[in-house]
C-alpha cells in the first residue's frame, strides 16, 4: 500500500517539477551533459545535435529546455562541446554575444529545434 | 431585425478593434528570433509592436538609436467566485479569473540604424559586448529623462 502512495506522489511531484531560474543558476561552464541533468529539476524538452557549417561541420549538442517563470515559459538553452557546457541562456543572449561563432550557434538552435 | 444587425456590427467592432490591440508587451522567445544587424522594420514586424517610446544618445561620434519595448516576464492569476440566486431556490456560482501581468523594462538598441543590442534594462551594463556596456550609464540615464 506505501509503495503505491510513494509512487502515486513521486509521479505528480516529478509531473510538477519544472526547469526554472534556480535551475539556470546552478549551470556552470565546463559542465558535462550528465552533470546537467543530474542537477537540473526538469530535463530539457528535447536535446538534438547543430553542426557548424564554418568550422567543417563540426558538431555541437544543444538541450532545449522549457524554462518557467511566475508563469511564463521561454526556450533556454545549454550547449556543449565535446561534452562540455560552453554557453547557455535565452536564444536572444546567443544572438547578441559579441563572439559570432555563439550568434551562430543560436541561429541554429533555434532553426533546428523545430526540427525535433 | 434591426437589433440583431445592430447586434452583429457591435460585435464585429468589437472583434476588430481587440485585434488591432495586441497583446501590449513582448516576450523572451520573440527576442530570441532577432539577430544582430537586423533592421528596425524588421524587429518591429518580429516583435508585432510599435515602440512610440524612444531616444537618441551619442558616443564617440556615432548616434544610437534606443527604443524601449514592455516585456513580459510573469503573471499571476487570482479567481474569486461570485454567486447569484437561480430558479427553485438554486444558486448559481461563476468563477472569476483576473490575469496580471509582470512587465520588465526592454531596450532595443540601434547603431546606424541597425540592430546593435537588444535585453532588459539591468543587463546593459554586464553586457560581453564592450561597446555596450560603455554606452549603458548614458542609456539608462535617458530613459530616466
Amino acid at each position: 500500500m506505501w509503495r503505491i502512495v510513494i509512487t502515486v506522489v513521486s509521479v505528480v511531484l516529478f509531473s510538477c517539477a519544472a526547469f526554472d531560474l534556480a535551475d539556470a543558476n546552478k549551470l556552470q561552464k565546463g559542465m558535462s551533459a550528465a552533470t546537467v541533468l543530474d542537477l537540473v529539476s526538469k530535463g530539457p524538452s528535447k536535446t538534438f545535435p547543430i553542426s557548424l557549417p564554418n568550422e567543417g561541420g563540426r558538431k555541437l549538442e544543444v538541450m532545449a529546455f522549457n524554462l518557467k517563470n511566475a508563469g511564463v515559459e521561454a526556450d533556454y538553452y545549454a550547449v556543449f562541446e565535446n561534452d562540455k557546457l560552453i554557453y547557455w541562456g535565452y536564444p536572444y543572449e546567443f544572438n547578441r554575444y559579441p563572439d559570432v561563432r555563439y550568434n551562430e550557434i543560436g541561429r541554429l538552435a533555434v532553426s533546428e529545434a523545430k526540427n525535433y | 431585425m434591426c437589433t440583431r444587425l445592430m447586434f452583429s456590427l457591435v460585435t464585429l467592432m468589437a472583434c476588430l478593434f481587440l485585434q488591432s490591440c495586441g497583446v501590449g508587451f513582448i516576450t523572451y522567445n520573440q527576442m530570441g528570433q532577432l539577430h544582430k544587424g537586423d533592421s528596425p522594420e524588421v524587429v518591429e514586424s518580429v516583435l508585432d509592436m510599435d515602440s512610440p517610446d524612444y531616444t537618441r544618445i551619442t558616443g564617440n561620434g556615432i548616434v544610437y538609436t534606443i527604443r524601449y519595448y514592455p516585456l513580459n516576464t510573469g503573471y499571476a492569476e487570482t479567481t474569486h467566485t461570485t454567486s447569484t440566486p437561480g430558479a427553485f431556490g438554486t444558486e448559481i456560482r461563476t468563477k472569476h479569473t483576473k490575469r496580471e501581468f509582470f512587465l520588465n523594462r526592454a531596450v532595443v538598441v540601434y547603431k546606424n540604424d541597425r540592430l546593435l543590442y537588444w535585453g532588459m534594462m539591468g543587463e546593459l551594463s554586464k553586457s560581453e559586448d564592450p561597446e555596450v556596456a560603455e554606452l549603458a550609464p548614458q542609456i539608462v540615464a535617458a530613459q530616466a529623462r
